[in-house]
């Protein structure tokens, strides 16, 4: 990949990358540093891409791939989530949105996260996460019922 | 655009603020570096410090003709496939290892636990793994195997509190279906008296491009003693008056423990009530920020050794000890590593801390 691929690839999914990571391991630091690994991989990577979205597709995949392995790494225990630490709404002049989802089980916010913030669809967040389409139904019907829980209506994505 | 993808965006811009010529100058450092190499299977740390235990881990030689199954004779085969890790070769060289020899299949995988080696600090487990599944090992993928290794109690009643351990194979240059694996295992467990469960519970494909995972769990269990001076002895030493004011709390030196490997210093610290937890008693909310206070200050630490000076390779993350089963209860810990030092011959080791010196060893002349 060349330097101005690369930084075509930068500018287009930087925030994806970020935002899905940032959902994985719900911390601002450890997400910059897994993003910036993420696009260090992509610069060292010597494949093909077909399009902007494989090259999308492709970064989504390493990012989650490389959250699964920090978190095994950060002596977390196994089959648990990360603790979050919800973003002070004084910082950040939003509704409440990014906090509710964030504080989602693991299993409901990435599927919910590809879903609002990337528009995949079900087959596509089914492909991306390695899950069957109909688990991807399920996950995100139960991460909107407990978001519809928690937001008020006016909040509601 | 909805709202959530609005917020999201507005987090984005704010906390990853990386421009795309920094990033470029990041991943160009990086690829020079080699540093995206993740043959060694640990994740790239920053200035906070990871988990590295690159100086332990085990390096595999490469194109080196080797038994098919197993490491043949001990200590010839062993050096063969590890020789370029001139301290576990030193290790195995003083006689070192203890020959395991169980073998547990499941039809897909057949994993022999071969031998356990290493230090008391950095004991290493050797696994050979047989793969029986064609499509998993015709492509260039990277085996890993996941183990709990403990004892069987905690195993049964708290392994959920515990990470298993894990570790890169590589492929045998002869068999394709066989992986060598040399994972490395907890010297707490490894060191009591009694039996030890190694309990495999997850094998792991990763193909390149890193896009693909398999995952296959499996369940194999491998009851051992640690058969005796397979492990080279370290040499520990425990203080109870030792205070180190750091930069947000004090710190009391607990343990030093110098090894083959490295030399590692244990310190316990109170958080509550300290000005940096600014009243916060969940440790969770605070990890970062103490984390943070424990590596800059730690970072000029220097372990002096007859006078010759050693830099820190690394400082670690905290734990605490919620049960008191260490400390005391709810007391938290962090580490910091430097190199292997000869702690029989030397006469004076001393650790130089925020300008003070603390006296470690001190021979009287």
């Amino acid at each position: 990949m060349s330097d101005e691929e690369f930084l075509t690839a930068y500018g287009e999914n930087k925030n994806t990358v970020y935002s899905v990571i940032l959902n994985y391991v719900r911390n601002a630091d450890d997400a910059s540093e897994l993003t910036q690994d993420t696009f260090m991989k992509l610069y060292g990577y010597e494949g093909e891409f077909d399009s902007d979205e494989h090259i999308k597709a492709w970064l989504i995949r390493v990012a989650i791939n490389g959250c699964k392995n920090f978190v095994r790494s950060r002596k977390h225990p196994p089959g648990s989530d990360v603790s979050y630490e919800p973003f002070s709404e004084d910082k950040y002049e939003f509704d409440e949105i990014v906090n509710k989802v964030m504080a989602l089980p693991e299993k409901y916010r990435i599927p919910v996260h590809l879903f609002y913030y990337e528009e995949y669809s079900i087959p596509e967040i089914a492909s991306i996460l390695g899950l069957s389409e109909a688990a991807v139904k399920t996950r995100l019907k139960r991460g909107r019922d407990k978001l519809r829980e928690s937001l008020r209506k006016e909040d509601w994505i | 655009m909805n709202k959530y993808k609005s917020a999201m965006d507005t987090i984005c811009d704010n906390e990853f603020a990386v421009t795309g010529a920094e990033m470029l100058g990041i991943a160009k450092s990086a690829s020079l570096q080699g540093e995206i190499d993740t043959v060694k299977g640990v994740h790239r740390g920053r200035a906070a410090g990871k988990v590295l235990w690159i100086a332990a881990a085990c390096m595999l030689v490469f194109g080196t003709t080797v038994s098919a199954m197993g490491y043949g004779p001990f200590g010839e085969g062993f050096r063969r496939f590890f020789g370029n890790d001139p301290v576990t070769a030193s290790i195995i060289e003083e006689g070192h290892y203890g020959q395991i020899g169980q073998s547990v299949t499941d039809g897909i995988f057949t994993v022999d636990f071969v031998s356990v080696t290493g230090d008391a600090m950095y004991p290493k487990l050797l696994f050979d793994v047989t793969v029986n599944d064609e499509a998993l090992t015709s492509m260039n993928s990277r085996l890993r195997l996941f183990a709990y290794v403990m004892d069987e109690d905690t195993y049964r009643d708290r392994r959920d509190q515990y990470v298993m351990w894990n570790a890169y194979g590589q492929k045998d240059p002869d068999v394709a279906s066989l992986y060598h694996v040399c994972m490395d295992g907890p010297g707490y467990f490894l060191t009591k008296d009694g039996e030890v469960l190694a309990s495999i519970e997850k094998i792991s494909f990763e193909f390149p491009g890193y896009e693909e995972i398999y995952e296959y769990d499996v369940d194999m269990e491998y009851r051992f003693s640690v058969p005796d001076s397979a492990l080279k002895e370290t040499y520990i030493q425990y203080y109870d008056n030792m205070t180190i004011p750091g930069f947000h709390t004090d710190y009391d030196l607990y343990r030093a423990e110098f090894g083959a490997y490295d030399s590692v210093l244990v310190v316990t610290y109170d958080y509550i009530g300290t000005e940096l937890a600014d009243g916060r008693t969940d440790f969770e909310e605070v990890r970062n920020l103490f984390d943070s206070s424990w590596q800059d200050f730690s970072g000029h630490f220097v372990l002096s050794v007859d006078g010759e000076e050693y830099a820190p390779l690394e400082s670690g993350w905290s734990w605490c000890d919620e049960e008191g089963t260490f400390f005391e209860p709810g007391r938290c810990s962090a580490w910091i590593r430097f190199p292997s030092i000869d702690h029989g011959s030397a006469e004076s080791i001393k650790l130089i801390a925020g300008g003070q010196e603390y006296v470690l060893k001190q021979e009287i002349q």
